[in-house]
C-alpha cells in the first residue's frame, strides 16, 4: 500500500505521462525542441520539488517517492531532466537553499575549479545542458565538499546527444560567479537522511 | 537423468585446425581497412567485395556436395571458417544467408535447373538471398501468413506483403514461404518459391530500425508473376521444408559471439587493471562463452553425422541469445562508460552492441518460440 503522498504522485505522474508522453513529444526531442507543455505540467504539479523539505516550499518526500518518479521517467523515455532536478533539489535542501523559482537544472560533471566564488572550466555530456537556466556541481573530495549553485550562461553550450537521442552538453564555465556555495560532508551518511 | 538433449563432447578435426590458420590469415589481410564499427556488426554488416573475395578462397558452400560446387568438406570445418569470421568481426552479412540455408535448401529440394542456374553465384559470393517469412500479421506465429501464389497456367500469381525481411535491399532473390491452398490443417497449404526480386510488381521498402540502421524491409507484391517452376521441393510442403531450414539458422557461433568484440575489448581494457571484480565477472562469462561453443560444437557434429539438431540447435540459440545480450549490460556496469558512438573503441563498440542487443532474441526464432521447442522437446507440451 502506498501512503498518501506516494500515491499522489503516482497518479499525477502516470496522468501527466501518459497524456503528453507522446510519440510526437518524443520525437520532436530528439529532434531538439524543448517540451514545453510536458515540463509545464511537471512544474506546476511540483514532482521537482518531491525531496525539497516542505520547509523550504518542497513535497517533502522520500527516496521511495522520488524512485517513483524515476521509474516512470524510465518507463515513458520522459525527454525532460526531472530525475537531475529533483537530485539538484533535494542536493540544495541539504544547504537550507530553497529551489530557485523558475528555473531548470542540471548537474554538473567535470573538470571544474571553484575560487573566490567563481567557477572555471567545462562540465561534459550535460544532461539537457542546453535547456537547463542552472548547474549543480560537487567541488572537492570527500570530507570537505562543497556544493555550488551557479547560473548557465547563454552560448556556453555547445550541443551533442547520446545513442539515445537525448541531449548532451558541454557547458564552459569562464569565472562564472556562483549564487550558493555550501559546505557538505559527503563522507558522513547524509545521504540517506530523508 | 534421462534428457531428450544430445550434446556430445565433439573436437574438431586435424584439418579443421589447419584451415583456421588459413582463415585467420585470409582475414588479417582482406580485413586491414575494416573500420572496427563495422566489424562490431559482425554478420549485419555485409560488403559485397568480401564475399567475392570469400567466394574465391571456395570458403562458401565448403560443407556442399562436390557435384554441386561445393567442397565436400564437414561441417566442422564450416564451422571454424564461421568462428574465425565472426570473431574477427568479417562482414559476411551479404552472403552469409545463400551460404548457411539458402544454398542447402537448393541442393535439398530444389530441381537441377535450379541448381545450375542458382548455386554457382553463390558459390562465387556473387548471388545473394533473404528469406521470405515473417508478414505483417504473422511473425513468430508462421502459420498465420497470408501472402497467396495461386496457380494460374504456367505461372503463380503472388499477391501480399513480407515485413522484417533481413537484407533483402541488397539480395537478388527471396526463398519465400506463401499459400497456394486454405487446409483444415493450419500448417497445410504452404509452398517455397525462389523469387527473383526484379519481377514486376515486387516493391522493397526500408524499415529504418532504431539505431538507425538499414537492415530490414518490407517486401510488397503486387500481381508478381513467378514462372510455376520456381516452386521449390513439393507443392503443399512448405512448412516442413521451412523448419528443416531453421534447424540449419539457430545452432551456429553466430547464436552466441554477437557481443564478442565488445568481450574481446574488455579484455584489453582490464589487462593492466587491478580489479578483481572486472577480473571474475570476464572469467565468468569466458565460461560461458566456452560452454556456449562445445554445444554449438556439438550441434554441427551432429549435422555431420546427419542427425536432426532441431531442439539442441533450440536451447544453443536461446541460451547464446541471453550471453550476447547481457555482456553489453556486464561491460558497461564494470566500465561505468557512457555508450558514445565517437568515444574510444570500448564506447563505440558498447554503443553498437546496446543499440542492436534487444533484436539478438527476436531473429532466427524469439525466445518465446524457442523454449515452445525446448518445452515440446522436453513433454512438457
Amino acid at each position: 500500500m502506498l501512503n498518501e503522498t506516494s500515491q499522489l504522485l503516482s497518479d499525477s505522474v502516470e496522468k501527466i505521462f501518459s497524456d503528453h508522453v507522446t510519440k510526437d513529444c518524443i520525437i520532436s526531442a530528439e529532434k531538439g525542441e524543448w517540451p514545453e507543455s510536458l515540463w509545464n505540467e511537471v512544474i506546476e504539479n511540483g514532482l521537482n520539488l518531491v525531496l525539497v523539505p516542505e520547509n523550504l516550499g518542497g513535497v517533502g518526500g522520500s527516496w521511495f517517492d522520488a524512485g517513483i518518479l524515476f521509474k516512470a521517467i524510465g518507463r515513458y523515455q520522459a525527454p525532460i531532466p526531472l530525475a537531475e532536478n529533483i537530485v539538484a533539489g533535494y542536493l540544495l535542501g541539504l544547504g537550507e537553499v530553497p529551489f530557485p523559482e523558475n528555473s531548470i537544472i542540471t548537474l554538473l560533471d567535470g573538470e571544474l575549479q571553484l575560487s573566490d566564488n567563481k567557477l572555471s572550466g567545462v562540465s561534459h555530456r550535460t544532461p539537457f545542458g542546453n535547456h537547463s537556466t542552472h548547474g549543480v556541481a560537487i567541488i572537492g573530495d570527500n570530507g570537505k565538499s562543497k556544493l555550488v549553485l551557479v547560473p548557465i550562461l547563454d552560448n556556453s553550450t555547445s550541443d551533442d546527444k547520446n545513442i539515445a537521442l537525448e541531449s548532451r552538453s558541454n557547458i564552459e564555465f569562464k569565472n562564472v560567479e556562483v549564487l550558493h556555495v555550501i559546505d557538505i560532508d559527503f563522507s558522513s551518511d547524509l545521504i540517506l537522511k530523508i | 537423468m534421462n534428457t531428450p538433449f544430445n550434446f556430445r563432447l565433439t573436437k574438431f578435426p586435424n584439418e579443421a585446425e589447419i584451415l583456421r590458420h588459413e582463415v585467420r590469415e585470409f582475414l588479417s589481410d582482406a580485413l586491414k581497412d575494416v573500420p572496427k564499427e563495422t566489424r562490431a556488426e559482425t554478420w549485419y554488416g555485409a560488403d559485397e567485395n568480401f564475399s567475392r573475395k570469400v567466394g574465391q578462397q571456395g570458403w562458401i558452400g565448403l560443407n556442399w556436395p562436390k557435384e554441386h560446387g561445393g567442397a565436400g568438406r564437414s561441417s566442422m570445418e564450416r564451422y571454424v571458417i564461421l568462428e574465425e569470421m565472426l570473431t574477427a568481426g568479417a562482414p559476411v552479412g551479404a552472403h552469409w544467408i545463400s551460404d548457411r540455408q539458402s544454398g542447402p535448401l537448393i541442393i535439398r529440394y530444389g530441381t537441377e535447373k535450379h541448381q545450375k542456374e542458382l548455386l554457382p553465384g553463390i558459390l562465387k559470393g556473387e548471388s545473394y538471398f533473404c528469406i521470405g517469412m515473417s508478414e505483417p500479421d504473422s511473425g513468430s506465429d508462421l502459420a498465420a501468413l497470408r501472402t497467396k501464389a495461386e496457380k494460374k497456367g504456367d505461372i503463380y500469381l503472388v499477391n501480399g506483403t513480407k515485413l522484417w525481411t533481413s537484407g533483402a535491399h541488397r539480395c537478388q532473390y527471396m526463398i519465400a514461404l506463401f499459400r497456394t491452398s486454405q487446409e483444415e490443417d493450419r500448417h497445410g497449404g504452404f509452398s517455397q518459391f525462389i523469387v527473383d526480386l526484379s519481377l514486376p510488381g515486387v516493391t522493397i521498402r526500408p524499415i529504418i530500425d532504431l539505431a538507425g540502421r538499414h537492415h530490414f524491409n518490407e517486401v510488397i507484391f503486387e500481381d508478381v508473376e513467378v514462372p510455376q517452376d520456381m516452386l521449390i521441393g513439393t507443392e503443399g510442403n512448405g512448412w516442413n521444408q521451412v523448419t528443416a531450414e531453421l534447424a540449419l539458422e539457430r545452432s551456429g557461433p553466430e547464436r552466441y559471439l554477437s557481443s564478442y568484440m565488445l568481450l574481446q575489448e574488455l579484455v584489453n581494457e582490464f589487462s593492466n587493471k587491478n580489479d578483481d571484480e572486472g577480473v571474475t565477472e570476464i572469467g565468468r562469462q569466458m565460461s560461458h562463452l566456452t560452454t556456449l561453443r562445445q554445444m554449438s560444437v556439438s550441434v554441427a557434429g551432429m549435422l555431420d553425422q546427419g542427425e536432426n539438431p532441431a531442439l539442441e540447435a533450440s536451447v544453443v540459440k536461446d541460451l547464446g541469445a541471453v550471453f550476447e545480450q547481457e555482456l553489453p549490460n556486464i561491460a558497461h556496469r564494470l566500465m561505468g562508460l557512457e555508450p558514445d558512438s565517437k568515444g574510444t573503441d570500448f564506447q563505440r563498440y558498447l554503443a553498437i552492441l546496446t543499440q542492436i542487443s534487444p533484436s539478438f532474441s527476436l531473429r532466427g526464432g524469439t525466445r518465446e518460440i524457442l523454449r515452445g521447442i525446448i518445452a515440446r522437446g522436453l513433454g512438457l507440451r
